[in-house]
């Protein structure tokens, strides 16, 4: 909130607040001070990670409907079969591959307060080369989802839209996987 | 309740002056048809049978019962499936009373009401949901009281006295001691002296409740809490199921000779 007040003077008319999802901590970080705005004026955006792009593996359980269960000791929408066992999730991400997801995320979804999509492996790593080129940050692989749906809803919005992004952590703990997917070190 | 089958199982043993045996495997491990043989032979020297229905994130547990659980998910073990094994056990000549033991998602997917409901048609005498503490479980455990199923309660070392004299007036016939923390299947690392003095804060509260034992019981710690109205033993129990698929032996027979072992201990 200070740092959008000392950009923009106050709290823009519209504004985009995206950050990536897997358990949910970072985003209440980020979207804490804005949650009782009203949603046309500040849209929180969470973004799942949708898993490799040909792999019906995921873990996005706002985004694609997963039944409320009981994971870890807390109700929560959560990736599992008709019998309750927990699915396998997949993602490039390790921070967000989890099959379940806060009980705050899933209250949000349900009061429509906040919007939950997903974005794919390879959206993600689009999305971190872009970013890199572009801007002086290095997101690591989970705010790389966000990224990527910033990137996929701007051509869209209008000139005095304003879009925030949480870069929420460092590429450098992916260097690894980032070498080995995009050939390169950072 | 005080006429459970579970209750008048307790009556039974303290008769004897001996503890309640309760045995642990998980059903369908290490597959169905064979669960079922184990469970049969098991019941010839336990006096209550503790069924697992396993889930694949069961948190309560440690390696032992988490290969028995996973080999069981593996060879395709089912909820229906695990209604049927306990239906078809009860019908036999020496069924014992059964206590199903899992974890509440699994309760929520099949639906509690439909959950309780098959329970009492198939012969569950107790249930244990190890993720459903008190004071979350009240409804449930109402629920499990008003079709004549016993909803067990957990207590362990680190229970408050405030939380104890609660979860004590609201437990039915038997009351779980959870004896140190740890998951299922750890070394026992409380001395049997410690443990007593726990059990009997508990019975100091209410005497007529049973209060069994478990986690960290063996063929080697089992005499020594010979005090308690019954003991629990699991891990050990699925570590020779394990055991025996590993050198290619018949489950069967090595799980019946080791609750036979147990029961001599205690007798």
């Amino acid at each position: 909130m200070i740092q959008i007040k000392k950009e923009f003077g106050k709290v823009p008319k519209k504004l985009k607040l995206i950050n990536c999802v897997g358990g949910g901590s970072s985003s209440f970080g980020f979207w804490n001070e804005f949650i009782n705005y009203d949603k046309n004026r500040v849209e929180l955006i969470g973004v799942e990670a949708g898993g490799p792009k040909n792999s019906k593996k995921h873990a996005a359980p706002l985004t694609y409907g997963s039944k409320i269960g009981v994971l870890h000791g807390a109700l929560q929408y959560v990736i599992q079969n008709e019998d309750g066992q927990i699915e396998e999730t997949e993602s490039i991400s390790a921070g967000l591959d989890y099959p379940g997801v806060s009980p705050l995320h899933c209250f949000l979804k349900d009061a429509k307060r906040a919007r939950y999509t997903a974005a794919t492996d390879e959206e993600a790593l689009e999305a971190f080369k872009l970013v890199t080129k572009l801007e002086k940050v290095k997101p690591s692989l989970e705010p790389a989802h966000a990224f990527a749906e910033a990137i996929k809803i701007a051509p869209k919005l209008s000139k005095d839209t304003i879009i925030c992004v949480d870069s929420c952590g460092d590429a450098k703990k992916d260097m690894k996987i980032i070498k080995q997917r995009l050939g390169k070190s950072l | 309740m005080s006429s459970s089958n579970l209750a008048n199982t307790f009556k039974k043993c303290k008769q004897e002056n001996r503890p309640a045996l309760l045995t642990y495997i998980v059903a369908g491990d290490p597959n169905k048809k064979k669960s079922f043989e184990i469970l049969k032979a098991v019941s010839l020297h336990a006096d209550i049978c503790e069924i697992g229905v396993g889930h694949n994130c069961n948190t309560g547990d440690g390696k032992q019962i988490q290969d028995s659980t996973y080999r069981a998910i593996k060879n395709g073990i089912k909820i229906k499936d695990t209604f049927r094994i306990v239906k078809k056990f009860k019908k036999t000549k020496n069924a014992k009373p059964c206590i199903l033991m899992g974890y509440y998602n699994s309760v929520i997917q099949y639906g509690e009401n439909r959950f309780i409901k098959k329970c009492k048609q198939v012969g569950v005498d107790g249930l244990i949901i190890v993720d459903l503490p008190w004071p979350e479980n009240k409804n449930f455990s109402k629920k499990c009281k008003r079709n004549s199923i016993n909803f067990v309660q957990l207590v362990s070392p680190t229970t408050s006295k405030y939380r104890l004299k609660r979860i004590i007036k609201d437990s039915h016939d038997m009351i779980y001691y959870i004896s140190m923390l740890s998951t299922t299947g750890g070394k026992l690392k409380v001395s049997p002296k410690e443990i007593l003095k726990n059990y009997q804060k508990i019975k100091k509260i209410n005497k007529n409740k049973n209060c069994v034992i478990g986690f960290g019981i063996t063929e080697k710690t089992i005499s020594n809490l010979k005090f308690a109205d019954g003991l629990v033993v699991g891990s050990e129990i699925c570590k020779e199921i394990s055991k025996s698929s590993t050198k290619r032996q018949n489950p069967v027979t090595n799980v019946s000779n080791m609750v036979k072992r147990l029961k001599n201990k205690i007798i």
